[in-house]
């Protein structure tokens, strides 16, 4: 069974007093112990998907289709059910340490609130604390735990909201961009450790982030999202080699590469929509190189094709251009 | 490192206090007038001036006769009236009670009340409204007149409370006290639950109490752990403030309700030009003002321990 | 509106010139609109108050003392007979003028000092600011108290008390203001071009900061027209039988016991409808300049 299915899901947020649809019919499978990325550019709705999943959006947020944990849907829940979700079954990351890590409060009372909400004893939370510090690479557990937010740096703060995460034992991590906010040293360093964690602990994960190298390294399948949209969803080492999506294509062709010689760097021209921008057609089809006639006219569904799943209407047609495109010998137009 | 900070804040309460003493004794010399003559208060002979200058010292320097003055404040002796021929401390140790007792009363129904309404206000959306408008009433309304009000209704019309004085015994403070502290905490209580709702109404919205929801804590838990205990660090710089004003603005209302406490003593000194009184209870009313304000400072150290480590 | 709507009046043109070049933007705010016209009659009755009042406000007979509500008398009147309406007209004068006299001092002097502070920097400004913290030491009413004992009451000596008790609450927030302004390129640029120090400051760097001055000084009203009513309440400013609200407050109180609130309660509810209207007011311009305040 899997761990997490989105199901068609939609989500409509307030924006200046009337309902805009951010995400648009996403539908999504993640298996057991499985990692899948959600990569896009900023504002693609890939952070409010997994939000979603945990139900924490902003208020006067609707949420349309299901979202399905281990069978049971999410959106249904009542309040003490979606309290039990949070607390026992599922945990997210969150992007930035220091924000959402309470200030005037000790490390340690952090990392046990969870545990000793859950009715765990004082000295049983403790101890399971202590041994995830260590699990993360945080030396001298005790005097961390007495010490406050602001004495530590961002990387042993990411480490220390990995570690709250996996005291809980959850069966699904959602992280949400858990890097992007450290310096590139730091970023593997962390990036590393919650690989070896999860795959470890077995975990599922939804690992929502900008960066493709950095999902293709850890998760074994990519979604990619494009303006509320989902545009493809492939295994991380065929869509490595070879995107399916122009849009996906795009972006591994954006890569700076160090061994490339003074070819120019190829961007995307545009700028990404919100889901509530895009006109009829394919959503990507202002931006996109190859756009026909038929693109900007009707939008395409997601469908089946090689071993993935792709919305485009001339994916067959754009197979081998698109390798080229990936692997550097055409450009990308 | 934290015996440090207090050091410093303790040095800082001392400097200020001293130069306030100064100011408070200086102004003697800033008023027209020669200072026996003033001292004597009104209708004074010359002879009495004479022997007021002789007492005074009045021919020492500035310096020698502060010094005095001040060592005798540290030793009880906070001068002699002139007015009532008495020394000052024996006037106006009946009096130090009611003030304290008002003072207090005041500050409690101010601090409980205020967050509660405050906490309401950021809690229950309809309910804030009718809050926020009530509030912003309450802190345009002066103490005295928020007195009148209270003593037309209450007193006068229902007959709930004594109208004056000070009354004696706990239960007799309580009762002749409860519409004096509502009239001195009116306005600050206003402002206390107004700023409490916006403290409340940001921390709501804040990352980490996102996180604790995440987490699946429970909201009641959120709203101590997180939000309020936040919430508490801008609040408590505030208490201080008000606290500390409520010191001045007991005066009027010890004169609206007929209190015979410091405040209505020090406004008949100052109508009588009794200096030395005057003299005596605004440094005592400073220091109180000043005191309160370095344990609320001290008291935010101990709440926001990031403060401990710029404060270093 | 425009800039000459107030001609000289309390305020002095410099501060009515400002404050109408705020209130052409704050139109479309309704709350800001009510309490700017109804800041701006109070003034308009206070000034022709003599032309308004249908009664002088001395002139009153005991035999027709704390009267209620009639054809003759609007609001009725007080323990000595004389019109409350009147009362309240004339006594808008001082008690506007007090307040504005107090913030137009403390913001000059206040300003001064927070623009002189922040232009020289170093231990000019440690000193400014040193003397500031001692200042907010004092509670204002205890520094009229003072003054008073001093001076005698009156008008005089607690409207100068207060205004030095106000100043450094006006000069802390113009001096971070003012820091900040000084510290952007167009200051050094105007310096390197020659124009002189003193030029800099007035012609650029004040009215920089003057929005938030304008917010600052429109909410320091609320509170100087509530102490120095406190100040008259409590006998120590002006005497009767002049009027002015916050001694007819006090006059009136005895006549509350014997079942006449009027005079107390006419004076009351307008220095609370005054103060409301001045909170609502800067709060209305606080929020659109989105300063920090004392």
């Amino acid at each position: 069974m899997n761990v997490l299915e989105l199901d068609a899901l939609a989500v409509d947020l307030p924006v200046e007093g009337r309902l805009r649809r951010v995400i648009h019919e996403v539908t999504l499978n993640v298996a057991e112990s499985q990692a899948v990325g959600l990569v896009g550019e900023s504002g693609a709705g890939k952070s409010m998907t997994s939000r979603a999943v945990l139900r924490l959006l902003p208020a006067g947020a609707m949420i349309h289709g299901d979202i399905r944990f281990q069978g049971r849907s999410v959106p249904a829940m009542n309040a003490d059910q979606l309290r039990a979700f949070r607390l026992r079954d599922v945990a997210m990351i969150f992007q930035d340490p220091r924000a959402h890590i309470n200030p005037v409060r000790t490390i340690g009372d952090f990392l046990t609130e969870a545990l000793l909400e859950r009715g765990e004893s004082r000295p049983r939370a403790d101890a399971i604390v202590n041994g995830l510090l260590s699990a993360v690479g945080i030396t001298d557990a005790a005097r961390r735990m007495r010490q406050y937010p602001h004495e530590l740096s961002g990387g042993l703060l990411q480490r220390v909201m990995i570690a709250a995460t996996l005291a809980i034992e959850p069966k699904l991590l959602l992280a949400d961009e858990p890097t992007t906010a450290l310096d590139v040293t730091t970023q593997s360093d962390v990036m590393v450790n919650l690989d070896t964690q999860r795959r470890d602990r077995g975990l599922a994960m939804l690992f929502v982030t900008h960066d493709l190298e950095l999902a293709a390294a850890v998760c074994d399948r990519i979604a990619v999202m494009y303006a509320g949209h989902l545009v493809e969803d492939s295994p991380a080492a065929s869509l490595h080699a070879a995107a399916l999506h122009p849009y996906t294509a795009g972006l591994l062709a954006s890569r700076p590469s160090p061994s490339a010689r003074s070819r120019r760097l190829a961007a995307i021209p545009g700028r990404p929509l919100s889901a509530f921008e895009a006109g009829d057609g394919c959503v990507f089809a202002t931006r996109c190189p190859f756009a026909v006639d038929r693109c900007r006219a009707e939008r395409p569904m997601l469908r089946e094709f090689a071993s993935g799943r792709v919305a485009c209407h001339r994916v067959e047609e754009l197979r081998g251009r698109l390798s080229a495109v990936a692997s550097g010998t055409a450009a990308y137009e | 490192m934290t015996l440090g900070l207090v050091g410093k804040r303790l040095v800082l309460l001392a400097v200020t206090l001293l130069v306030a003493s100064v100011a408070i004794y200086g102004a003697l010399y800033l008023a027209p007038g020669d200072p026996a003559t003033l001292l004597a208060g009104g209708h004074a002979t010359p002879s009495v001036i004479a022997s007021i200058a002789r007492q005074e010292h009045l021919n020492q320097p500035f310096v020698v006769r502060y010094w005095d003055w001040l060592t005798g404040v540290l030793h009880g002796n906070l001068g002699e009236s002139f007015l009532y021929k008495q020394p000052v401390a024996s006037l106006i140790a009946g009096r130090v009670m009611n003030t304290v007792f008002l003072v207090a009363y005041a500050s409690i129904l101010i601090i409980v009340g205020g967050v509660a309404l405050g906490l309401l206000a950021a809690l229950r959306r309809r309910t804030g409204v009718a809050i926020t408008v009530g509030t912003s009433i309450g802190l345009a309304t002066p103490s005295f007149v928020a007195a009148i009000i209270l003593i037309t209704i209450f007193a006068v019309k229902l007959k709930w409370f004594p109208v004056f004085g000070a009354g004696t015994g706990f239960a007799g403070r309580l009762s002749h006290l409860t519409l004096p502290a509502i009239a001195l905490a009116l306005s600050w209580l206003a402002y206390t639950a107004q700023l409490t709702r916006a403290a409340v109404h940001e921390e709501l919205g804040t990352e980490h109490v996102e996180t604790a929801h995440s987490r699946g804590i429970r909201e009641r838990r959120v709203i101590s752990r997180h939000v309020v205990r936040n919430a508490m660090i801008p609040i408590t710089t505030v208490s201080g403030l008000t606290i500390a004003g409520l010191i001045a603005g007991d005066v009027v209302v010890e004169q609206a309700f007929g209190i015979n406490g410091l405040g209505s003593f020090l406004v008949q000194s100052s109508l009588d030009k009794d200096f030395a009184s005057v003299q005596a209870i605004s440094l005592i009313l400073v220091t109180a003002f000043v005191v309160v304000n370095a344990i609320v400072d001290l008291w935010s150290l101990v709440l926001d321990p990031r403060l401990r480590a710029r404060a270093a | 509106m425009s800039a000459t709507a107030a001609p000289v009046l309390a305020p002095p043109p410099a501060t009515d010139s400002r404050r109408g070049q705020r209130r052409s933007t704050l139109l479309r705010d309704p709350i800001a609109v009510a309490a700017s016209l109804f800041i701006l009659g109070l003034v308009a009755v206070a000034v022709l108050a003599p032309w308004i009042a249908p009664y002088s406000p001395s002139a009153g007979n005991i035999l027709s003392g704390n009267e209620g509500i009639s054809s003759a008398h609007w609001l009725g009147t007080d323990s000595f007979g004389q019109d409350l309406l009147s009362r309240l007209i004339f006594g808008a004068r001082l008690s506007l003028l007090g307040p504005a006299l107090i913030i137009m001092i403390s913001t000059i002097v206040g300003a001064t000092f927070a623009i002189a502070a922040a232009w020289f920097g170093g231990w000019p400004d440690q000193v400014v600011s040193r003397v500031a913290d001692i200042l907010f030491a004092f509670p204002g009413l205890i520094f009229a108290m003072i003054a008073v004992s001093m001076f005698g009451a009156g008008l005089i000596a607690p409207v100068i008390a207060l205004s030095i008790s106000y100043t450094p609450y006006l000069m802390r927030v113009v001096r971070s203001a003012a820091i900040r302004q000084r510290a952007l390129p167009y200051v050094s640029a105007c310096y390197v071009e020659g124009l002189p120090a003193w030029k800099i400051c007035f012609r650029h760097l004040l009215p920089n900061v003057a929005p938030i001055l304008l917010v600052q000084a429109t909410l320091s009203f609320g509170y100087a027209l509530v102490d120095l009513a406190a100040v008259s309440y409590l006998g120590l400013g002006v005497q009767p039988p002049t009027a002015e609200w916050g001694l007819m407050v006090s006059e009136g109180q005895s006549s509350i016991l014997a079942g006449h609130p009027q005079e107390s309660l006419a004076a009351g509810v307008m220095i609370i409808l005054t103060v409301v209207a001045f909170n609502l007011l800067g709060d209305r311009l606080a929020s659109r300049h989105g300063t920090e305040l004392a």
